[in-house]
C-alpha cells in the first residue's frame, strides 16, 4: 500500500481544476455507439452527477491515470486476491487477478431505488415460488408456469418435496445480473438463485477506489457497502433452529482449488466465522459438528458455497469427496440450516426465466418493477420458428449453462456457428432460450493508458432471512475487449467499483476534488 | 479460548514448520557461500557433502560438485523438496488454505516474499551477489515473524505456530550436529574454520564469544548448541520452549495431568535441563542427539493423533 499513495501523491490533494490543462486524460478518441452511455449524455456532455470525475478525469494526465492503476493491481496481487486460472493441457496452473478498471461507475439515489424495489420484489416471488412447487404445486395446477418446465428441470431436487425450510428461505442469498437498455433502463437479465459469486470483489474494489481517489472519493456522497458481512451474518443466524441460543455460522467452501476460494476466505473473515471444508465436518445422529483441536462442536447454519449435488454424497452425487456424509438427512430433520437451501436452482433456469413476470403476478398480484429483458422460449414452437429466423439478431442460450458458455451472439457469429446452433435447437428445442441482442450500457474505461467505452452490467447482492437487505452497490463487471458483451470473468471480463449515491443535497459533489 | 479447526491447527503448524525449514536452508547457503570464497578446492567438496546430509537431499555424487547447479537447486527449484523456494512455496500454500485465520497483514507479508523470490533470476543472484539473496530472504522470514508477533493473538493457533518452529528448530539442529560429528563415518569431522562456520550457520558466533571468548572448541560448540539455556537456537532453549507452547494448548482428553506430547516434552526439556554436559563424550553425541530425534518425531505424532485426526467415536461431545 506504501507504493499506492506514494504514487498516487501526485495528484489527489489540493489539485485544482486548472492544472495539467491540456496533458489530461483525452475523450477525443472515446466511442459512442447506440448503447445507452453511462458518463454521457453526449459528446463532452456528461451526466450532471458525473460532472466532478469528468473533471477529475480531464485534470489527470494519462500516465499519472495510468500509474493508479498499475498501484491498484500491484496491491491486488500482493493482498494474494487472485484466482488461479489451470491449464489443463500443460498441468500448469497460474494466479491472476481480476482485472480492474480504476473508474469509478456512479449511479443516482432515484435509480438505485428502483433496483432497490424490484429486486426485493422478484426475490420475494420467487421465495414463494420455490416454496410451492416444493409443497403444493399450486402455479402448476394453475396453470401459469408448466408442469414439465419444472419437473423436467435437471436443477429441480425431488428430495426437497415436503422438507421445511427456515423461514421459507429457499434463497438467502441472491445475485442478480442487470443491463440496461437503449433508453437508460435496468433491466433483469439473469437471476443466480444458487451460489453467486463476486460480492467479494464489490467490498475490494470500494477499498481500492478509495485508495486510488480519496479526495474524489469524499467529495461525492456514496453510501456506504462495508457493512456486507454483517447484513450476510445476520441474515444467515436468523436462519438458525430454534433450539441453537447461541448459533454457529459456518462457511462451507470447496476448498483452495475452487476459482471463488478467496471470495470465501474473505466472508469468513468478515464475519468472524470458521471456513470449512466438507472433511472438517461430521455428522453424528442427524447432527452436524465441526473436528476442532478441542473436539467437536455443534454446527447450527452452513452458508455452503458447494453446489447442489456435491453436498451430500449419500443424498446426491456418491462421489462428491467435497460434501459432508449424512448433511442433506440433518437438514431434513431441521438440525441445521442450509443456505442458499437445496433446489434454489429451478427458479434461476434461464427458462423459467421468462415466466417471472407471471409469477409475481401469481403471488403478489404486482406488476413487475425490474423487466425481465424479452424472451423467447423455443419449446414453443411458434417462439422456435421466430428464433430460427432470427438468428443472425439474436442471442441463444443453452438453458442449463452459465458463465457465458453455450451462447450465440448472433449479429457477431460466424455463419457456421449460426448453423450449429440452429441444428442445435432444432434437436433439443427446450434447451434453447432467445433474446434480442441487448446494447449493453457502455462506461469509460482505461484501456491501454485511454479513455474508452466499453460495456457493463451490474450485479447487486440481496439478502434475504428475517428481513430482506440490499446492500446499496454491487459489482459492475466489464467486458474490456472493445464490442464485446460478454462479461463473465472467465471470459475476459474485468470489473470496476459502483458508487450509489446517497439523497443528500449535494450529491454533484461539487467540491474542487 | 476461540474455537480452532483442527485442519487449521494442523496448516498452522506446518506453515511454521516450512517456514523455519526455509531460514535453516537460507542460512546453511549463506555460511556456505561465503566459506566458498576462501576454501581450499578440496575442502569444497566436502563442504558441500555436509550441507547436502544435513539437509536431506539425495545427491548422487560423481566427479567433482557444481557449485552453481547445486546453488540453483537449492534455492530457486520449486520441485526440489528441499529448495528453499520449495519449502517457502509449502509454507505460503499452508497459509493460504488459512488465509482467514490468521491476520492478512501475516498473509501479505509472506505473499509479497514468496513473489519476489520467486521471481528473482538465478544466473543474476550468482554472478551478483549470492549472498545478499540469502540475506534478502532471511530479512523476509523475519519480517513476517516480527509481523506474526505484533499481529496475531496468542491463542492456540499462535502455540501451534511456535511448537511446529520448535520442532522443526531442534530436528534441524540435531541433523546438522550429526553432520559435524563424521555423519556415521562417511564425512571427516572438520577443521577449525568448519566450526566456526557451524556457530555462523546458528547466528550463534558472536553468543558462543561473548560465553567462551573466541577459542572456537569443538566441544564447546557442540556444548553450546545443545546445551546453552538461553540461546534461542539451542537445543535445549527450543525444547524449554516447546514445553511451554505445548502445555498452553487445549488439555488432551485421553490423559490426566497433561497429555502424551507435554509428557514426552516435559521429559526432554529435564533432560537437557538437568544433563551433564561432560558426560557427553566424542562417541556418545551421535547416540545422544538420536534420542532426541527420535522423542520429537513422538511429539508429532502425538500432537496429531491428539488435535488433527482422532477418531469421531472418542470424541463425541457438545
Amino acid at each position: 500500500m506504501e507504493e499506492l499513495s506514494a504514487r498516487s501523491s501526485g495528484g489527489t490533494a489540493g489539485t485544482g481544476p486548472g492544472r495539467d490543462q491540456g496533458g489530461g486524460a483525452s475523450f477525443d478518441d472515446y466511442t459512442f455507439g447506440q448503447a445507452f452511455d453511462e458518463m454521457f449524455a453526449g459528446r463532452d456532455e456528461p451526466r450532471s452527477h458525473y460532472h466532478t470525475l469528468y473533471d477529475r478525469l480531464r485534470s489527470l494526465s494519462p500516465d499519472n491515470l495510468a500509474g493508479r492503476q498499475e498501484a491498484v493491481e500491484h496491491s491486488l496481487l500482493h493482498q494474494g486476491i487472485t484466482f488461479t486460472v489451470y491449464n489443463d493441457d500443460a498441468g500448469s496452473s497460474t494466479e491472476r487477478i481480476f482485472p480492474f478498471d480504476v473508474i469509478p461507475r456512479i449511479l443516482r439515489a432515484d435509480e438505485w431505488d428502483v433496483i432497490d424495489r424490484g429486486l426485493k420484489q422478484r426475490l420475494a416471488a420467487l421465495n414463494l415460488f420455490l416454496k410451492d412447487i416444493y409443497h403444493d404445486g399450486r402455479i402448476l395446477d394453475d396453470g401459469v408456469v408448466p408442469r414439465d418446465l419444472v419437473y423436467g428441470c435437471q436443477h429441480y431436487e425431488r428430495e426437497m418435496r415436503g422438507v421445511p425450510v427456515p423461514l421459507d428461505a429457499y434463497v438467502s442469498v441472491c445475485g442478480s445480473d442487470l443491463v440496461r437498455d437503449v433508453d437508460g433502463r435496468f433491466r433483469v437479465l439473469e437471476d443466480n438463485l444458487r451460489v453467486p459469486s463476486g460480492v467479494s470483489y464489490m467490498l475490494v474494489n470500494r477499498e481500492a477506489i478509495r485508495r486510488a481517489f480519496p479526495a474524489l472519493f469524499r467529495n461525492y456522497n456514496v453510501r456506504r457497502i462495508e457493512h456486507y458481512g454483517e447484513a450476510l451474518h445476520a441474515t444467515l443466524r436468523s436462519l438458525a433452529p430454534p433450539m441453537a441460543d447461541e448459533p454457529r455460522v459456518v462457511l462451507l467452501t470447496p476448498g483452495i482449488y475452487n476459482s471463488a476460494y478467496f471470495e470465501h476466505a474473505f466472508l469468513a473473515q468478515q464475519m468472524g466465522i470458521q471456513l470449512v471444508e466438507g472433511r472438517d465436518l461430521v455428522v453424528h445422529t442427524n447432527k452436524v459438528y465441526m473436528r476442532t483441536t478441542s473436539g467437536l462442536k455443534r454446527v447450527d447454519v452452513i452458508y455452503r458455497r458447494v453446489d447442489d449435488a456435491f453436498v451430500d454424497p449419500l443424498a446426491f452425487r456418491k462421489d462428491s469427496v467435497l460434501g459432508v456424509p449424512g448433511l442433506f438427512n440433518a437438514f431434513r430433520a431441521g438440525n441445521v440450516a442450509i443456505a442458499n437451501a437445496i433446489g434454489t436452482g429451478i427458479a434461476d433456469d434461464k427458462a423459467l426465466y421468462a415466466y417471472v413476470p407471471r409469477i409475481i403476478k401469481y403471488y403478489l398480484d404486482e406488476d413487475i418493477i425490474l423487466d425481465n429483458v424479452e424472451t423467447y422460449l423455443c419449446r414453443e414452437p411458434a417462439q422456435r420458428s421466430h428464433v430460427l429466423d432470427n438468428l443472425d439478431t439474436l442471442v441463444v442460450k443453452a438453458v442449463g449453462e452459465s458463465g457465458g458458455y453455450g451462447m450465440l451472439i448472433g449479429p457477431h457469429a460466424s455463419r457456421a456457428e449460426r448453423e450449429r446452433f440452429r441444428a442445435a435447437i432444432a434437436a433439443d428445442p427446450a434447451n434453447y432460450i432467445a433474446q434480442p441482442t441487448l446494447a449493453l450500457s457502455c462506461s469509460p474505461c482505461l484501456v491501454d493508458g485511454r479513455v474508452d467505452a466499453r460495456h457493463v452490467d451490474l450485479r447487486p447482492f440481496i439478502l434475504h432471512g428475517a428481513e430482506t437487505v440490499l446492500v446499496p452497490g454491487g459489482l459492475t463487471r466489464v467486458a474490456l475487449r472493445k464490442g464485446s458483451l460478454v462479461v463473465n470473468s472467465s471470459q475476459g471480463g474485468g470489473s470496476k467499483d459502483t458508487w450509489v449515491l446517497s439523497r443528500e443535497p449535494d450529491d454533484t459533489g461539487n467540491g474542487g476534488a | 479460548m476461540a474455537i480452532m479447526l483442527s485442519r487449521v491447527a494442523d496448516s498452522l503448524y506446518w506453515m511454521s514448520r516450512y517456514l523455519e525449514r526455509t531460514e535453516n536452508t537460507a542460512r546453511m547457503l549463506s555460511t556456505l557461500f561465503s566459506a566458498l570464497a576462501d576454501t581450499p578446492l578440496q575442502d569444497t567438496d566436502i563442504t558441500w557433502r555436509r550441507l547436502l546430509r544435513a539437509l536431506w537431499v539425495l545427491h548422487e555424487a560423481k566427479g567433482p560438485i557444481d557449485s552453481a547447479a547445486l546453488a540453483k537447486r537449492l534455492l530457486l527449484d520449486v520441485d526440489e523438496p528441499c529448495s528453499m523456494l520449495h519449502c517457502l512455496s509449502e509454507a505460503r500454500e499452508n497459509a493460504r488454505q488459512i488465509r482467514e485465520q490468521i491476520s492478512s497483514e501475516m498473509w501479505q507479508r509472506l505473499n509479497s516474499h514468496y513473489l519476489d523470490l520467486s521471481s528473482a533470476n538465478f544466473d543474476r543472484i550468482w554472478s551478483d551477489n549470492a549472498l545478499g539473496f540469502c540475506a534478502r530472504a532471511i530479512d523476509g522470514l523475519h519480517l513476517f515473524a516480527g509481523t506474526a508477533a505484533a499481529t496475531f493473538s496468542r491463542g492456540e493457533g499462535w502455540q501451534f505456530m511456535e511448537v511446529g518452529r520448535c520442532l522443526e528448530r531442534i530436528l534441524f539442529l540435531c541433523r546438522l550436529l550429526e553432520t559435524y560429528h563424521g555423519a556415521g563415518g562417511t564425512l571427516p569431522v572438520p577443521r577449525h574454520l568448519g566450526w566456526v562456520n557451524l556457530l555462523k550457520t546458528c547466528s550463534a558466533y558472536e553468543a558462543y564469544c561473548q560465553a567462551h571468548t573466541t577459542d572456537v572448541r569443538p566441544k564447546q560448540v557442540m556444548e553450546f548448541l545443545i546445551f546453552d539455556a538461553d540461546f534461542p537456537r539451542s537445543i535445549r532453549y527450543a525444547a524449554g520452549q516447546l514445553h511451554e507452547r505445548l502445555a498452553r494448548l487445549s488439555p488432551d482428553p485421553d490423559a490426566r495431568g497433561g497429555g502424551r506430547a507435554q509428557r514426552l516434552a516435559g521429559r526432554l526439556r529435564a533432560s537437557l535441563d538437568y544433563g551433564v554436559p561432560d558426560e557427553l563424550t566424542g562417541e556418545g553425541v551421535p547416540a545422544y542427539l538420536s534420542d532426541i530425534d527420535s522423542v520429537c518425531r513422538r511429539i508429532h505424532q502425538a500432537l496429531v493423533d491428539c488435535y488433527i485426526s482422532y477418531t469421531v467415536d472418542s470424541r463425541i461431545a457438545v
